[in-house]
């Protein structure tokens, strides 16, 4: 964890300071998120399936908090990013990429378990990065302005699926 | 050190076996491991002897309620263990020591234990007691506060079978506690598992016979997912006779049971 949270305040300051004076580029403004999602993915499963299964707890209420918290700690980028005042990034922006984006990862764990939980946000995120500024809302929709009504909705509908499948069925053994 | 007793531990139990399965079938995977197992288990300690592959590690992990029987039905301290819901109850007074057990390599000893005893919901103010005891039980009083990664394997699977026991379960399920053992702290632990055989049901596999001659007051054999015997040490020790190959009574009567034929009329 200590080693995650490293990476992903080094990679942020560096993106903010790297496209610090550049032109607007949503790419640069969803990576730092991307990279906060991707490095608190892996604690979405612990370091034993059998025992974690067998345990009294409530998992469910710790896992979604696990999630939200994760979102949170994403969407924190953007104080960060506006201090090193690179990208124009707005509130809307950030909270939305960071739901979808915890959503997903959400998605990722409780499909194929924390290890490669980060799977399905680098996949959704790259498909983002290399697709031509057509209109496609719901594939793009990390990259789009903080108006756009269906990409929120997509946000929305991953964050709200991953929390409550993840919370739900818990990481993949 | 003394332990305040909750009137949780003084009711009187509401089921007559702390086991109870009739018809179990279990799956690994996609594939049955385990088919029509019929199962009774009181206090005491209760070797599950079998060959590789037999379904040991499946059984053990359906009765810690880890794996949801697939078919039959299957009460693990009263409650039936084939629902999603209704299981906190039991499974904090479960103890379960898994074949092979990941951790966080940075935890300590006593962190590890802590962390099992929270899982478990053991009291709060309890915890570091209990932990300490549990702790002391399998002699690494010296090593509680080393990291995980810096032990041996007999001491990591002395620190699994501490954090089986820090909650004082009813039911203790220990698969292959013995691997990695030396010799001496293989007799430390049937002591243990003597000791706790007097008010616990503690399931044991392995595949060490003579462990199970030592320490063991039942014994249930499987082979091919079925439970082909169960009885007490003495009856396995005398259904060997010379011809059957093995160095000890128990030895000659494990390979004679698991030769026999199937008997007309299902398991017994």
């Amino acid at each position: 964890m200590p080693a995650s949270l490293a990476l992903a305040s080094a990679g942020t300051a560096a993106i903010g300071l790297l496209a610090g004076g550049g032109p607007a580029d949503p790419r640069l403004a969803a990576l730092p998120q991307l990279l906060v999602v991707l490095a608190a993915s892996a604690g979405l499963s612990g370091q034993e399936p059998a025992l974690d299964r067998a345990a009294a707890i409530r998992w469910a209420p710790r896992r979604a908090l696990h999630v939200v918290l994760a979102g949170l700690l994403a969407a924190a980028t953007l104080p960060v990013l506006q201090a090193l005042g690179g990208q124009p990034i707005t509130a809307g922006f950030a909270a939305r990429n960071a739901a979808g984006l915890a959503g997903l990862a959400a998605l990722g764990a409780a499909a194929a378990g924390g290890t490669y939980a980060w799977t399905p946000p680098f996949g959704w995120f790259t498909v983002a990065f290399f697709t031509p500024p057509v209109n496609a809302p719901v594939l793009t929709w990390m990259l789009l302005p903080p108006g756009d009504h269906a990409a929120a909705w997509t946000a929305g509908a991953l964050a709200a699926g991953g929390l409550l499948y993840y919370a739900a069925a818990g990481p993949r053994r | 050190m003394t332990r305040l007793v909750g009137a949780a531990e003084l009711a009187p139990a509401g089921y007559a076996f702390e086991v109870r399965a009739a018809g179990l079938r279990l799956q690994a995977g996609r594939r049955t491991v385990v088919d029509g197992l019929d199962l009774s288990l009181g206090t005491g300690v209760h070797g599950l002897l079998g060959p590789n592959g037999a379904g040991k590690t499946t059984l053990i992990r359906a009765l810690a309620t880890v794996l949801r029987p697939a078919g039959g039905t299957l009460e693990v301290l009263g409650r039936p263990a084939t629902g999603r819901t209704g299981l906190r109850e039991p499974r904090r007074r479960i103890g379960y020591l898994p074949q092979e057990f990941g951790y966080y390599r940075r935890f300590t000893v006593r962190e590890f234990v802590e962390y099992m005893a929270w899982l478990k919901e053991v009291p709060g103010a309890d915890v570091p007691a209990a932990t300490q005891r549990a702790i002391d039980r399998v002699g690494l009083a010296d090593r509680a506060d080393h990291r995980m990664k810096t032990l041996s394997g007999g001491m990591l699977r002395r620190a699994g079978i501490a954090q089986a026991i820090v909650n004082d379960p009813v039911l203790l399920l220990l698969d292959e506690p013995t691997v990695g053992l030396d010799p001496a702290q293989r007799v430390r632990l049937r002591e243990l598992l003597q000791t706790l055989g007097a008010d616990t049901c503690v399931v044991v596999s392995t595949h060490l016979v003579e462990d199970v001659a030592a320490a063991c007051t039942g014994v249930l054999l499987m082979a091919d997912g079925r439970l082909v015997f169960q009885g007490t040490p003495a009856e396995i020790a005398a259904a060997g006779g010379p011809e059957h190959p093995g160095d000890s009574p128990i030895e000659r009567g494990y390979a004679a049971l698991l030769a026999r034929p199937e008997p007309a009329g299902g398991t017994w």
